[in-house]
């Protein structure tokens, strides 16, 4: 991967990258720091992932393991992001977002990981049995489960949608 | 609830974040390469005060050969030498060598440098792991010097006349409080081969901020392509 592909790569998909990492982690600032952390480690280790078929697929598998386990413990890191001078993230979600994340948190990892990638990532199940090294009945299973933990947690219909949808 | 309301509220997300704040992606390659990887640094820090120590002890008796003081793990790696095959386990660690600047890259706040090691020995030996390093003063005397690992150690088997790379990157700009502008800068570079009483100085102005920290890529087999003359 030279310059120019990541450069490419980078601007194709982190706004995409941002959103997966705010539904996993539910919190902006943390969020962007995730995915930008994913891009370093991507440039560091560019002779690799020119190997690979997708890297966006990496990317969300870094910012997923970071968010679940290992950022705590890597502080110094933001310290080092914020040497990039990224601006302040705009105005707060919507309480709505905020219920979903916070419903999101609610539940185990591989529930919203999977769950995320096929809403938010609009993937489908086969694709997201791959991506988590699952099958495809394990990801249904997990699907299934996240939404009965969603439905209870999120008992008020969305208000400020952009279009009302039928129950 | 139904899958509409799921996707609804997901949407919603992605419209509450419509901006998410970007960076310039060459800001990221560049804060790649001066990233204190945190996962080396805990060896680095160790293998700094053994760099540190074998320079000390060069500089005392530069001919002596070092089998001491190494500046990587002593954990057996298995061969890779630059044609593939298996290296002999006999081969004799690098004495024999000359050192070259090859290409550098230079960015806003570091700089990185690469070398090129040939053996100038008339039999093949072995390169293991990272060069040593060291900035020295106009003297010659060692300054502070803060080694960071990048990378994964290899074993390298140099033919006579084979070469191995590796490359330096130092941080020119003052780092947490160390106060601007990390002066004075060091007059020169001493570099010396894992286990090899040989040094070698290659003068220039260095600044060297982060108390003298170079991040070092082990040695490798090709010269690395970002590197320009």
């Amino acid at each position: 991967m030279d310059e120019q592909q990541f450069d490419e790569c980078y601007r194709a998909t982190v706004r995409r990258l941002v959103h997966f990492a705010y539904a996993m982690c539910g919190d902006v600032g943390v969020a962007q720091d995730l995915a930008h952390e994913a891009y370093l480690r991507a440039w560091q280790r560019r002779r690799q992932l020119a190997t690979y078929e997708d890297i966006e697929a990496w990317l969300r598998l870094v910012v997923t393991r970071l968010c679940t386990d290992r950022w705590r413990r890597l502080a110094v890191h933001h310290r080092a992001l914020r040497s990039l001078g990224l601006p302040e993230s705009g105005p707060p979600p919507s309480e709505d977002t905020v219920l979903l994340v916070a419903a999101l948190r609610a539940i185990p990892v591989k529930q919203r990981q999977a769950i995320v990638l096929y809403y938010l990532g609009g993937l489908a199940v086969d694709e997201i049995a791959n991506e988590m090294g699952a099958s495809a009945g394990t990801v249904r299973s997990w699907l299934a489960r996240a939404r009965a933990a969603l439905n209870a947690r999120l008992t008020e219909p969305i208000r400020s949608g952009t279009e009302e949808r039928p129950r | 609830m139904t899958d509409d309301h799921l996707y609804t509220r997901f949407d919603k997300l992605r419209e509450d974040l419509m901006s998410p704040s970007t960076a310039d992606p060459s800001a990221l390659r560049q804060a790649a390469r001066h990233r204190t990887r945190m996962n080396t640094l805990a060896a680095a820090a160790v293998t700094a005060v053994g760099a540190i120590v074998a320079a000390a002890v060069a500089f005392g008796a530069p001919q002596a050969p070092q089998p001491g003081a190494s500046t990587g793990p002593t954990t057996p790696i298995p061969s890779m030498g630059p044609t593939g095959s298996p290296a002999p386990s006999a081969t004799p660690t690098c004495r024999a060598f000359t050192l070259s600047h090859y290409g550098g890259d230079g960015h806003a706040g570091s700089a990185t440098n690469g070398y090129a090691v040939t053996n100038t020995g008339s039999v093949a030996c072995e390169l293991t792991g990272f060069a040593g390093l060291t900035f020295v003063d106009q003297a010659g005397r060692p300054l502070p010097t803060t080694i960071v690992h990048s990378g994964t150690e290899t074993r390298l088997v140099l033919a006579p006349g084979g070469v191995a790379y590796f490359e330096v990157t130092t941080v020119n700009v003052p780092v947490d409080n160390e106060g601007a502008p990390c002066d004075p800068p060091a007059a020169g570079l001493l570099i010396f081969l894992p286990n090899s009483g040989e040094t070698v100085n290659l003068p220039g102005t260095y600044r060297a901020c982060g108390q003298g920290r170079a991040t070092m890529t082990p040695f490798h087999e090709s010269p690395d392509p970002n590197m320009h003359q």
